[in-house]
């Protein structure tokens, strides 16, 4: 079955080279999509819901975790498959893409999701490694894929400084794996997650804590934390639209995932928690703090949400960081950010599609403009803001509770805080986008054209009742309970 | 009749020496031929310690030598070609200040090799050269991380990713005795791939601004 993924992907991505008609591209692309999440869907269902750990030789293994991640992977790529297809035949009437242009992106769609997926469920680290490296190289063109001076920019930033911490990733892992070959495991168990964890007490704990080191600045660049995010908010304001709520919405947890990864085999050759619980509480409150003063001074709203991503990265390193008490919270703040940030992008790319610009200061009056997009729009944010009864509200508030429990209260007070001023922020830069206007520009003869319900706009409404179906789930018995199974695999 | 060691010997210090030599090189041509140089030596370093280890696995030489001493510096030679104002390469600091920069990274590696938590148990050459050996993988570490920081030109902030990667290549020839195969190989197709991607967006940023200068991308910032 995990072949049959592969190729399904692999296809997708070949079958998406030969159409010359854009609208053959699209529709392969969409009808293959489709498919190719329901394979997946089917397939992660039995590690996710029933506990069952799948394995594929010494090379794959899909525990509760990984396929909890599969899931979201999937999900998002299934609704980037839907939005892409709208937006991209916009963007090519527009005359912003061309076909080859077109191609490419549909090409290397499907090829992203897979090394992501990929990711989750490999159990060797050296597939691991190559995987987020695929999931850098597949993006890059999709960053520079407008072929302007910011997306160039943005691009060249992305893969080099991305390039440069993979690379500080890949020495950790080479570090982990002589630690491991010299406990006597092997050199091919040695790279095994499953070997390593069986094995992580007999690791040199010294030899750990220096693979840790750089593993954390190696994936900590790809997860975005500050001040290793320089390229985050020029990629993911740069990119199309759909690839944007990608790269955010679950690019960043896949490399956070595979971070925990390491964490946890760390923690058992240390005896504690306590010495990689400080990096994370340490990056994460410099993260949640950095963002919010970078969301006060925004001017463009899609790096605006590329720091709103820096920020719940924050957010899920406290909670990571504040030991097993906040491991729950944190498989749902995964979610919840999945769900809201990825809607949100898509809702920027109809913004960006009607106003043809990304400045805040230049967009007015979106909810008598484009009414539809503006109401999903506010309520997508304020599922962002963590507004009862999204899933993210649920999450936050296990999350401060998780740091008063422990009695951490100067990260309780400093993450309250920052959470309060991104909330003030988030506001102003949406109030002045949507309500204010100068009444004056506006003359008789340029009404304007009543906005349809279109692909975009149907997927953020299934994702908001999504948000608000999980965030009501998460403080039910039952949800606790699925979230409880899915951080109690992290650790078996 | 030369032995091993004095071969191993012989690799390690020129592939020191080669990264030197082209960190204050100013003409991408020159930095392009140290860097093969050093490819090569490297791919040399990893045939010797394989035969010190009674394996003589020569897959990883002859891949290291066709990618990074063959393809990779044919593939931005190519590229370099159509855009000839990228050939006098930009820098922060003169050579002399790079040169001294270097020296200073040598001082860094030596303090984390001092440090670093050994497992000599079952390593063949001994502690020493286990030692000079992390430390010349350290050093080309920070010397590629130097490169991306002290030059202002993509094509040696490129050069600048190769040769840390060469470092770790390095390391895994002390630590683990060679990366195993598979992922030798995903490690060898990424670096083409990245490059080839680095060498279009190189063509293209020079369409735009005529020039390969770092300098020039500064339109994103806060």
């Amino acid at each position: 079955m995990a072949i049959l993924i592969f190729i399904l992907f692999l296809s997708t991505s070949l079958l998406a080279a030969i159409p010359k008609q854009v609208n053959q591209v699209r529709l392969i692309a969409l009808a293959m999509g489709v498919i190719n999440s329901l394979v997946a869907f089917y397939f992660l269902s039995g590690p996710l819901f029933s506990g069952q750990i799948l394995e594929v030789g010494n090379w794959l293994r899909i525990d509760g975790f990984s396929a909890f991640m599969g899931f979201l992977i999937t999900l998002l790529y299934l609704f980037t498959a839907v939005v892409s297809h709208r937006y991209i035949a916009e963007e090519y009437h527009e005359g912003i893409l061309n076909i080859n242009q077109i191609r490419l992106y549909f090409v290397l769609l499907p090829i992203f999701a897979l090394a992501m997926l990929t990711v989750v469920m490999a159990d060797n680290l050296g597939i691991l490694w190559l995987a987020l490296e695929t999931t850098t190289l597949a993006t890059t063109p999709l960053v520079a894929i407008y072929r302007k001076d910011g997306s160039l920019e943005a691009a060249w930033k992305y893969i080099i400084i991305c390039s440069l911490g993979i690379s500080m990733g890949l020495l950790g892992v080479l570090l982990i794996s002589y630690t491991g070959i010299s406990s006597g495991i092997g050199t091919l168990n040695s790279l095994s997650l499953k070997m390593l964890s069986v094995n992580a007490a007999k690791l040199i704990p010294a030899t750990m804590k220096w693979a840790f080191l750089f593993t954390f600045i190696g994936l900590g660049t790809k997860v975005g934390f500050f001040p290793l995010h320089t390229w985050l908010p020029d990629a993911h304001g740069r990119t199309p639209s759909p690839i944007s709520a990608m790269l955010s919405g679950i690019l960043l947890n896949v490399a956070f995932y595979s971070l925990m990864r390491i964490k946890f085999i760390t923690d058992i050759s240390l005896g504690s928690d306590q010495w990689t619980n400080n990096f994370f509480l340490t990056f994460g409150i410099m993260s949640v703090v950095a963002s919010a003063f970078y969301l006060f001074i925004q001017h463009h709203y899609k790096r605006m949400l590329a720091y709103s991503s820096m920020e719940h990265m924050g957010i899920l390193a406290i909670s990571v960081g504040l030991g097993p008490i906040g491991l729950i919270p944190a498989m749902m703040h995964m979610l919840a950010h999945t769900l809201s940030k990825s809607l949100l992008f898509f809702g920027s790319g109809e913004i960006l599609l009607h106003e043809k610009t990304a400045k805040i200061n230049k967009v007015r009056n979106l909810i008598r403009k484009v009414p539809v997009t503006a109401s999903i729009f506010v309520i997508g944010m304020f599922g962002l803001l963590a507004v009862p009864p999204f899933a993210t509200f649920s999450s936050e508030i296990m999350i401060l509770s998780a740091a008063v429990t422990k009695g951490n209260l100067v990260i309780f007070f400093l993450l309250l805080l920052a959470l309060t001023l991104v909330c003030v922020s988030l506001l102003k830069h949406i109030f002045t986008m949507f309500n204010s206007g100068d009444e004056t520009h506006q003359t008789h003869e340029e009404k304007p054209k009543k906005e349809k319900l279109n692909l975009s706009h149907l997927i953020m409404i299934i994702q908001i009742v999504l948000l608000i179906a999980s965030g009501i789930f998460m403080l039910t018995k039952g949800g606790f309970d699925f979230f409880a199974s899915i951080a109690k695999s992290i650790s078996l | 009749m030369i032995s091993n060691q004095v071969i191993t010997d012989f690799f390690a210090s020129g592939l020191l020496l080669a990264t030197f030599l082209m960190m204050g090189k100013v003409r991408l041509y020159q930095m392009l031929r140290y860097f093969a140089l050093a490819s090569f030596l490297l791919a040399g370093l990893g045939l010797s310690i394989s035969f010190m280890r009674g394996e003589a696995d020569f897959v990883p030489a002859i891949a290291t030598v066709l990618f990074k001493v063959i393809f990779i510096p044919l593939i931005i030679y190519y590229t370099a070609r159509r855009r000839p104002s990228s050939h006098q390469l930009r820098m922060y600091f003169r050579p002399a200040t790079t040169y001294i920069l270097f020296a200073l990274a040598l001082v860094v590696s030596g303090i984390i090799v001092r440090n670093f938590p050994l497992n000599i148990e079952g390593v063949e050459g001994g502690v020493f050269l286990f030692k000079s050996l992390l430390f010349i993988s350290v050093t080309l570490i920070l010397a590629g991380i130097l490169l991306i920081v002290v030059r202002r030109d993509l094509f040696s902030q490129v050069i600048g990713v190769l040769t840390m990667e060469n470092g770790i290549a390095a390391f895994g020839l002390v630590a683990l005795g060679g990366i195993p195969m598979f992922l030798e190989m995903g490690i060898f197709f990424v670096v083409i791939v990245s490059t080839v991607i680095l060498a279009i967006l190189i063509d293209q940023v020079h369409g735009i601004y005529r020039t390969g200068d770092t300098e020039n991308l500064n339109e994103l910032i806060d």
